[in-house]
């Protein structure tokens, strides 16, 4: 638990913001060590048992390097950091090389928890090869970047740490609770100087002189800058893509861009972009994208999470429906096809109980997989949701607005109303469904927006 | 038109019925029925020790009398003396009334939804107990809610913040649905007509702040706050019974009167 310092609430240690008041909560600091990279470092990893004699001390010759780069993903975030290049004592825990999962002393796999251990050391150790490409006094071989047909360096003392995770990405991996709607997730967005020639189609930073984007072959053009200011190369896609996913952070900004194949994508923590693959909400197989009769789809993949889109007006609701407020995930129940869980006797004897008396439905807030904690019962015709107003509220969820959603029974049917909430309210999709331009999406931890091109 | 109350059901019947319109028992063809009851009401004031409930009507008033004057008395839907065939919430059997070494004692001859007795003061209840509060029936649970938060193949489940407090109270619908399920941050839960933390406006039996439930990891207590119609908890087994307890038996309340001990 971390107690949030501003109103003493207490918050899952994967919080990053307090749920009941926003304040950012401090956290553990990683551990550190004083060392530059000498030539071989021993590692004790959090996680383990630091009393056992097995132990891992992992020895990381220098040679080994190169093989901490993922070539699947050719990523760059543009990291602002014109005045210096980093020469902090690196953390030891950077210099873990975790190249693929067989190799980790420890397993990411066996109980379903990705361990803090495991995460910080997979993503410092992407941060560690950056940071060898920067700071190492040594050439560094092969960086990320190398992936790229040029070096995403700018000319403007812009040094450029090319770290394939910001710390930002890396808390995602750690932060369960995400942000639905905007919890969290990130620290910073990491900016691009101002001047930086950056592909108005993904984003990419084109290097002076180049008429055409490297990675997704949109032509520069000077005069409209890149929409983002984060420049980030999700996917390699060959042609113009028909449609991308912006992701969206928290504070509203705009980030990476992920263009979706003219036929279909599926994304998933199996896709090889870092938007996906490190995220452990996804399913491994999430959710394909794919166009149809000039529209685009997005097809759950039997995921375990779905895919929620931000309902605009008014949508309908059936029996077992979910969605997103704030960080509650809620199931929709028609009573009249909720089945009693007290047996009756067989012998005539009715099940004594509360009377109805108009209730018409249900509303769950899903704690685990197909377990429901509170019940809300929905009796009148519309029943109001928010944190402080309504019939039913949420006084600790700080991501629900005052007044912001509400359930309505009309002519038999049920609707989910959004009322003007900040962060939206999200229906799961059931099978798939159309998006229009503009549409947000949640998969996973992370917001999208749906661009369509024209 | 002169009326009698059917001995069985309570039902108002015109004195030359011979039989109850409501539940076929019989009437006893000339004697007023309460001078009926007069007449047993004094004999069961002789009897010393004896008991007898007396099925209280709406408003509050007094109904049948049923006399405890054998060694023990079924109530139920199909059976025995006391017997309330129109009421579906009985079961055939329900429950017995009887003496054990001249005290009373009632048991839940197994019914499904037993018998109910008005508290007198705060009682402790368990997981799965339950209790009534006006025409709301609530469970008390205090296990932890289990479940999986990663599937199969490792993703991490995305969920609503756990409640703060393992237990809960939660109200269950006639016919067995559950409705409310509300996990107080505080372990404390006042129910009510109006300003409390659950809130029944419509039910005309329950009082504005009817009773509250203090939930710790391993008990509930149940406290009612002076309430009009009072709180019920279920009798677990059996229970001995004072003078004046009230007792609801399907949707049949009784009060007991013991003469004299």
């Amino acid at each position: 638990m971390i107690v949030c310092p501003n109103c003493s609430r207490d918050n899952e240690d994967h919080y990053k913001f307090c749920l009941g008041c926003g304040t950012e909560l401090a956290r553990a600091p990683r551990p550190v060590a004083p060392t530059v990279l000498p030539q071989a470092v021993p590692i004790k990893l959090p996680g383990l048992n630091p009393l056992s004699a097995h132990t891992p001390a992992i020895e990381l010759p220098r040679s080994v390097k190169p093989t901490l780069i993922d070539p699947s993903g050719p990523r760059i975030e543009a990291e602002p950091t014109p005045e210096t290049p980093r020469v902090d004592p690196t953390p030891a825990i950077e210099a873990v090389p975790p190249p693929d999962r067989d190799e980790l002393p420890f397993d990411m796999s066996t109980d379903g928890e990705v361990s803090h251990g495991a995460v910080a050391a997979a993503a410092a150790a992407l941060s560690a090869a950056a940071t060898a490409a920067t700071a190492s006094p040594e050439p560094a071989p092969a960086p990320a970047s190398d992936a790229l047909p040029f070096e995403p360096v700018t000319d403007e003392g812009l040094t450029a740490a090319h770290a394939p995770l910001t710390e930002a990405e890396r808390e995602t991996a750690e932060a369960p609770t995400a942000a639905a709607l905007g919890a969290a997730l990130y620290d910073a967005t990491v900016t691009a100087p101002e001047d930086a020639r950056l592909c108005s189609t993904c984003g990419t930073p084109v290097p002076e002189g180049f008429k055409f984007c490297g990675v997704c072959g949109g032509r520069y053009d000077a005069r409209s800058r890149a929409p983002a200011a984060v420049a980030s190369v999700p996917v390699v896609e060959a042609a113009p893509a028909p449609a991308q996913l912006v992701v969206i952070h928290p504070d509203g900004t705009e980030g990476a861009k992920f263009s979706l194949s003219p036929t279909e994508t599926t994304v998933g923590r199996a896709h090889p972009s870092p938007l996906f693959a490190d995220d452990p909400f996804l399913s491994p197989r999430h959710a394909t994208f794919y166009f149809g009769k000039n529209q685009l789809f997005a097809r759950d993949e039997g995921s375990l999470n779905g895919i929620f889109i931000r309902i605009k007006a008014e949508v309908e609701l059936f029996h077992g429906d979910l969605f997103r407020i704030g960080q509650q995930l809620l199931r929709f129940e028609e009573l009249a096809q909720v089945r009693p869980v007290l047996p009756g006797a067989g012998d005539g004897t009715m099940v004594m109980g509360s009377p109805v008396r108009g209730a018409w439905g249900r509303l769950s807030s899903v704690v685990a997989i197909n377990t429901p904690a509170s019940v809300w019962v929905l009796r009148k015709v519309e029943e109001a949701l928010g944190r402080e107003r309504g019939e039913i509220t949420f006084p600790d969820d700080g991501f629900v607005s005052g007044s912001h959603c509400k359930v309505v029974t009309r002519d038999g049917r049920f609707f989910l109303q959004d009322t003007g909430s900040t962060n939206g309210t999200y229906l799961r999709v059931k099978a798939e469904a159309i998006l229009s331009q503009g549409d947000l999406v949640l998969l996973g931890q992370q917001l999208f927006r749906v661009d369509l091109k024209p | 038109m002169a009326m009698v109350d059917c001995p069985s059901c309570g039902a108002q019947v015109p004195v030359e019925h011979r039989f109850c319109g409501r539940c076929g028992h019989p009437m006893k063809p000339s004697a007023p029925a309460s001078a009926a009851v007069q007449t047993a009401f004094f004999g069961a004031m002789q009897s010393v020790g004896k008991a007898k409930l007396i099925l209280i009507r709406g408003e509050g008033m007094d109904g049948v009398s049923y006399h405890l004057n054998a060694a023990e008395h079924i109530a139920g839907r199909k059976s025995g003396a006391i017997l309330f065939p129109e009421d579906n919430y009985l079961s055939p059997r329900h429950a017995n009334f009887f003496y054990d070494e001249g005290r009373l004692y009632v048991r839940d001859e197994g019914a499904l939804n037993g018998v109910f007795i008005r508290l007198k003061e705060p009682a402790v209840l368990e997981d799965g107990d339950v209790f009534l509060a006006g025409e709301e029936l609530f469970r008390i649970e205090l296990r932890e809610i289990v479940g999986e938060t990663t599937s199969a193949d490792h993703t991490h489940f995305f969920a609503s913040p756990r409640p703060a407090a393992a237990g809960r109270v939660v109200q269950v619908f006639e016919g067995g649905r559950t409705g409310i399920v509300h996990s107080p941050r505080d372990g404390a839960v006042t129910i009510g007509r109006e300003q409390c933390n659950l809130n029944f406006p419509n039910d005309r039996f329950i009082s504005g702040r009817h009773c509250r439930v203090d939930l710790s990891a391993t008990t509930a207590t149940v406290t009612d706050m002076q309430s009009r119609n009072g709180t019920y908890v279920r009798v677990k087994g059996q229970r001995e019974l004072a003078h004046g307890d009230y007792l609801f038996v399907g949707r049949q309340l009784l009060r007991v009167e013991i003469t004299a001990t």
